[in-house]
């Protein structure tokens, strides 16, 4: 290791007789105090960054009942989200409550479908004026879905680079097409 | 011919410069490390990717998993304002809230609002253990947020107020720091009472996701 004692056994052969007592060294070894050392940086490193807060920002539009200030949209640029309970993610295209899928939270889930719906929108429409996907997302969370459920969509929002997205409660029909399993009652 | 001899080397590496630089970095990471306050109301904020720093001057709504609302004001001078703006604003509504000079110079140094404005001239004077004890007992109703006696909004208009009068802003730094666990019925009501008030934009306070 770093402090090997390298001086030869206390020079017995070279006086017969005379026991000396051998002399200690003075060095102390320091290997595991700066072992010690080093692992309580890490230790202090990695709390002083793991326990950050950030702040994602979130913007809402004015509460509007007026007619004229509603936008009307290209119907196949828009794409739904439903935040349920227990994470659960529903899906469908355009406006008509139809045909809903499911999908959940992995990178392969709901990433992959805004990402899949992008290629659709960029075919279809092209970029806008800036260089951005045209893609219109709904995320709609209801009751039951959780506050973490919703960061975690306005971070796949900033990962899939969407951005023209908006945070509404689910019409009734929704709920209920989420209820029946993906159809409302009323197209059974 | 005579033999050279190599001096033999000694193996011994001197660890004390290494050591000094491990104590000095050592020393300016636990000056550095800012441990998390322990906070009144603990909340588990949801991870995310986003960067951006928070502020310091914040008015932090924090929203805690059975949806009870409490209110922060970073700024000492801030929460002064606020405080008498709220009076100024709502005469009638807080006419019998004995918030004198003296219990509004004490609310400065209160951590977080979790009561009702009736009951503050009593929390202001109270210890900070005792308000801790009151929490734990499940005594801190947080503010008022139902539609019968909404006085989140009275103290959202006095933030509001304080903000465009005293800093010339015009919006209010406002953050809300939610725990993962609050239903979204909660947040969406939230959220709501604060676009009543004008309020469009936030700050979610999320903790830094590693990956």
């Amino acid at each position: 290791m770093a402090d090997l004692d390298t001086s030869s056994g206390g020079g017995r052969g070279k006086h017969k007789g005379k026991v000396r007592s051998k002399k200690m060294s003075t060095r102390v070894d320091l290997t595991p105090m700066v072992d010690l050392a080093f692992l309580l940086i890490a230790f202090f490193m990695l709390t002083t960054t793991l326990g950050k807060s950030v702040a994602m920002d979130l913007n809402m539009p004015k509460p509007t009942d007026a007619e004229s200030e509603k936008t009307v949209v290209k119907e196949s640029k828009v794409l739904n989200i439903i935040l349920e309970k227990d994470s659960k993610i529903w899906y469908y295209n355009g406006t008509t409550v139809m045909g809903l899928q499911q999908t959940d939270f992995s990178p392969e889930g709901i990433r992959q479908v805004i990402l899949n719906k992008h290629k659709f929108v960029d075919s279809k429409f092209g970029r806008d004026d800036k260089g951005d996907v045209q893609t219109i997302v709904l995320i709609k969370p209801t009751d039951d879905a959780k506050y973490e459920d919703l960061v975690g969509i306005l971070d796949e929002m900033d990962i899939t680079k969407t951005k023209i997205y908006s945070i509404q409660k689910p019409v009734p029909l929704e709920e209920e097409a989420i209820a029946n399993g993906g159809t409302p009652a009323a197209a059974n | 011919m005579p033999k050279v001899k190599v001096a033999r080397q000694s193996t011994f590496v001197d660890m004390t410069a290494m050591c000094d630089v491990a104590f000095l970095l050592l020393a300016f990471f636990i000056l550095t490390a800012k441990f998390r306050p322990s906070e009144l109301i603990q909340v588990q904020t949801p991870s995310s990717r986003a960067e951006h720093a928070i502020k310091d001057d914040l008015v932090t709504f924090t929203i805690d998993k059975e949806g009870k609302v409490y209110m922060a004001i970073s700024d000492i001078d801030r929460k002064r304002q606020v405080i008498d703006k709220l009076f100024e604003l709502e005469p009638q509504k807080y006419a019998g809230v004995a918030m004198t000079d003296e219990k509004r110079k004490e609310f400065q140094g209160l951590e977080i609002v979790g009561v009702p404005v009736q009951n503050l001239p009593q929390v202001v004077s109270m210890p900070k253990e005792e308000i801790q004890r009151l929490k734990d007992a499940g005594q801190l109703s947080g503010i008022p947020i139902d539609s019968t006696n909404n006085q989140l909004k009275d103290w959202i208009m006095a933030v509001r107020h304080v903000y465009v009068q005293y800093e010339n802003k015009e919006k209010a730094p406002i953050a809300i720091k939610g725990d993962k666990n609050t239903s979204m019925k909660d947040i969406t009501n939230l959220i709501d009472i604060f676009r009543k008030n004008d309020v469009y934009s936030f700050n979610l306070i999320t903790t830094l996701k590693v990956n």
